[in-house]
């Protein structure tokens, strides 16, 4: 037994401070071990997805299009994909697995030749047999290895009634009625290896995807990362890229943060107000207007969006540049009509409205609303697509409020606005929400009378979308729908606000990545410098 | 019979659990069905039509009275059958297995931190010296007071950006789940969840110091000649009981600074799953991850008794 010290206190401190310094030694140790070992040529993306979905061909899906772009595209390929190898145009249908295709003039035979050579990365052969086991999987309840869960993401196999086998490299779809979306629609519709699902069923796909695609599923990380290694026998333009890793990070701030600290490469939906300080600090940022139509959807069933006047007087009554510009900083471009300019269906004529607060007050007037208008709006408070949607909103709100439109802003989260929607009966006058008009096929509740959750309806507007989901000629389809945009337009059916660009931000070592005008990405000329 | 009534209080506890457990399932399941939202409508979108969200909704057993519905999920729930998760598309507990260890690592982290922190702060709280006496009072109050989100926000942007001495986020770097990588990874966000219960103990530390000090217990145990080792041993084993007290009723604070926490940090833990699952109206995940939290913070309180049982015999012969 020690007698020693008189002092207590004193001993209690150096207690504290011994207690001090080892949690001093335990930091120091952790933060050697912060940093791992570097492959070559690995991307490392920050995405705002929440969670990872299941692997499986359809269900990734339910993790929205980002799990399509940065999961189901790497992994899997469809028959055709969305052309987006010319960043300066709309994306398009393009041939993937299958190289090309013949349309029986009825419009209800597609005859697809596919891409030789090409084998699921576990080197099973890609043929007629495979498209066809697969296709049965999704839609054949008598096949043995149906899956009920996976048609529900593939409305488009709705269509299909049969498909038979030609030779080893050709198969025919009969679709019971005439679909001209057919080719578009298919892009997701993922081909799995039959030899995986033979012995290892839907549970294993989920686990462990087996497909085409340029890269190869490597691991997973539940909910946190999952990373994709080369595919070095694809059979197309194999990637530079020796490995992409996706990290999770639903928090937009943690999202930046991870870019700063050199966690990640690479960013999604990168936050408008970090774009200047990003760039100052050396990061590139990227953007490219693509087809998401950020809008007001007005319900003009009801008073006073039942006036022609009043929605035009909405329209007149914003200062689209200064959401654009001053608020979102580039980050998004004004939208003047239905269409957006990356659109496949937008003509520039049909941009018929601008910022002109003395024609708005008029065309109240008009109306008998000399006095201003009260409407409440419902709007989703975030989201990946909804921009930024409360800044954007208030900001509107400030700008009708100078015609004395006065605006009562509703915010809800994503499921509320669905179920209002749903439900029919949300007390709004307009719903803010921001979608793609990329499919025409399932523009029905939008747009189609009697179908369309905000009212709309447009008997011309319909005979021309009818008109064109029957026409299978590429340019006669898209003056179809073109005519269509145009007299939405001129209808006023919304307010038409800003189309995102999809701000991205990333290192200064990611290389070769142009950004097409479109949400879906590639990264076959991406690289690490 | 001091075994008897050992056991009788663990028994009565763990009853007291289920009967807690209960409540707090039933109490979610009526309260996520009252906030408007359809889990059919969600996945399968706005296109989809009303005969399809009513099939779906079939399939999920959404049609079925509310009390049938609770009684079959209570049902299933007590074989270990969390069902579907419609959202996430696999089965709940497959879900919830990962997030839960992840929540349970940053947890115990932040537990560990807490004592350090209430120690450290206690013994200077209580200190000879006015000056340390005071900077701790102050450093106290801003940690009690200090938002979990705005730490874990400038923690974040302190140590992983602008000094990077830490990674910004996640468990562990892939293909690398050694101690101290998973360690360097959790102290960030374990610090965020720490401060304010570590203060909470530091203060009830140093009140049971002071209230100590005041006695003439610490003199006569100088008196007899013990070491100041000794005595300090002397001093904290009386101020203990109440600490773990503490420390358990924080972890429930712990639980609720996770949801912010764990999505600055990106750790997919409960708290960030449960964010997820009510924004997506995903009931069966939902319940079971609330469940789940329900049942950790009553453990944990359970464990503090023991704990404190085990501490102080006047508590374990039930003399306090």
């Amino acid at each position: 037994m020690h007698h020693a010290m008189p002092r207590g206190g004193r001993r209690r401190l150096l207690a504290l401070l011994a207690t001090v310094a080892a949690t001093a030694v335990v930091l120091t140790g952790c933060a050697s071990g912060g940093s791992g070992a570097a492959v070559k040529q690995e991307l490392v993306i920050g995405s705002q997805m929440a969670s990872l979905p299941s692997l499986d061909t359809g269900a990734i899906t339910s993790a929205g299009y980002e799990g399509q772009r940065l999961i189901g595209n790497l992994v899997y390929e469809g028959l055709t994909k969305r052309d987006v190898s010319d960043p300066t145009k709309p994306a398009g249908v393009g041939a993937a697995l299958a190289k090309s295709w013949d349309i029986s003039s009825d419009g209800l035979s597609y005859t697809f030749h596919l891409q030789k050579n090409v084998t699921f990365t576990d080197g099973t052969k890609f043929d007629a047999s495979a498209v066809i086991y697969n296709i049965h999987r999704y839609m054949d309840k008598n096949d043995p290895h149906y899956d009920p869960k996976l048609i529900t993401y593939y409305a488009v196999l709705a269509y299909v009634q049969d498909v038979k086998k030609v030779d080893d490299s050709t198969v025919t779809f009969t679709l019971n009625k005439p679909f001209a979306f057919f080719l578009a629609d298919l892009y997701n519709v993922y081909f799995a290896s039959p030899t995986s699902l033979d012995k290892f069923g839907s549970a294993g796909q989920a686990k462990k995807p087996v497909g085409t695609g340029p890269f190869i599923f490597d691991s997973e990380t539940p909910n946190q990362s999952i990373s994709f290694v080369k595919n070095q026998k694809y059979w197309g333009v194999v990637p530079k890229l020796d490995r992409i890793t996706v990290d999770l990070i639903p928090d937009p701030a943690a999202r930046t943060a991870a870019l700063r600290s050199g966690r990640v490469d690479w960013i999604e939906a990168a936050q408008p107000d970090d774009f200047t300080s990003l760039k100052a600090a050396g990061f590139a940022t990227t953007g490219n207007s693509f087809d998401w139509e950020w809008s007001w959807q007005l319900m003009t069933q009801e008073k006073p969006f039942n006036d022609i006047r009043v929605r035009q007087a909405m329209n007149f009554a914003i200062d689209r540049d200064a959401i654009a510009k001053d608020l979102l900083h580039g980050t998004a471009t004004p939208a003047y009509q239905m269409m957006a300019p990356a659109s496949l269906y937008y003509d520039k004529a049909n941009n018929i409205y601008n910022y002109d607060p003395a024609k708005a007050k008029q065309l109240l007037a008009d109306a008998g609303y000399s006095g201003g208008i009260d409407i409440t709006v419902g709007y989703i408070t975030s989201g990946s697509g909804s921009m930024q949607a409360k800044a954007m909103d208030e900001a509107l709100q400030a700008q009708l409020a100078k015609v004395n439109i006065r605006v009562t802003l509703a915010p809800v989260d994503f499921s509320g606005m669905y179920a209002k929607l749903g439900a029919g009966n949300t007390g709004w006058q307009a719903a803010n929400q921001a979608f793609s008009l990329e499919q025409p096929s399932s523009w029905g509740w939008t747009l189609q009378c009697g179908s369309s959750l905000f009212g709309y309806c447009n008997k011309g507007f319909d005979d021309l979308r009818s008109q064109a989901l029957v026409t299978t000629d590429d340019a006669a389809r898209a003056k179809l729908l073109t005519e269509a945009g145009s007299l939405q337009t001129k209808d006023a059916g919304w307010m038409y606000v800003v189309n995102d660009t999809a701000p991205r931000a990333m290192s200064a070592s990611v290389k070769g990545y142009v950004q097409p005008k479109s949400w879906w990405i590639d990264f076959n000329n991406v690289s690490m410098g | 019979m001091r075994h008897n009534r050992l056991v009788r209080f663990i028994g009565s506890r763990l009853l007291l659990t289920v009967i807690t457990a209960f409540f707090v399932s039933m109490i979610v399941f009526f309260a996520v069905r009252a906030v408007p939202g359809d889990p059919a409508l969600n996945v399968l979108g706005l296109q989809s039509t009303a005969a399809d969200r009513e099939a779906l909704r079939r399939v999920m057993g959404l049609d079925q009275p509310l009390i049938v519905q609770f009684f079959n999920w209570l049902g299933h729930a007590i074989t270990g059958d969390f069902g579907y998760s419609y959202s996430q598309g696999r089965p709940v507990a497959s879900v919830i297995g990962p997030a839960l260890g992840n929540t349970l690592l940053l947890g115990l982290a932040a537990s560990i931190l807490a004592v350090i922190i209430g120690l450290a702060m206690g013994n200077a709280a209580t200190s000879r010296w006015r000056g340390l006496r005071r900077t701790t009072d102050w450093i106290e109050a801003v940690f009690l007071s200090a938002p979990q989100y705005t730490v874990a926000l400038i923690l974040l942007i302190c140590f992983a950006v602008l000094l990077p001495l830490f990674p910004a986020g996640g468990v562990s770097t892939r293909g690398n789940g050694s101690v101290t990588d998973i360690g360097s990874h959790l102290l960030l966000p374990a610090v965020a969840l720490a401060l304010a219960p570590g203060a909470q103990m530091a203060r009830s530390l140093k009140t049971s110091i002071s209230t100590l000090q005041a006695t003439e217990l610490l003199p006569s145990l100088r008196a007899r000649g013990l070491s100041p080792l000794r005595i300090t041993v002397h001093a904290h084993h009386n101020a203990l009981p109440p600490m773990v007290t503490v420390l358990g009723i924080q972890v429930g604070t712990m639980l609720g600074g996770a949801l912010f926490v764990e999505n600055i940090f990106s750790i997919p833990g409960l708290g960030a799953l449960v964010v997820q699952s009510v924004a997506l109206r995903d009931y069966t995940l939902i319940q079971a991850v609330s469940l789940l939290i329900a049942v950790i913070f009553i453990v944990v309180l359970l464990l503090a008794d023991l704990l404190n049982a085990l501490l102080d015999p006047r508590i374990r012969v039930g003399q306090l």
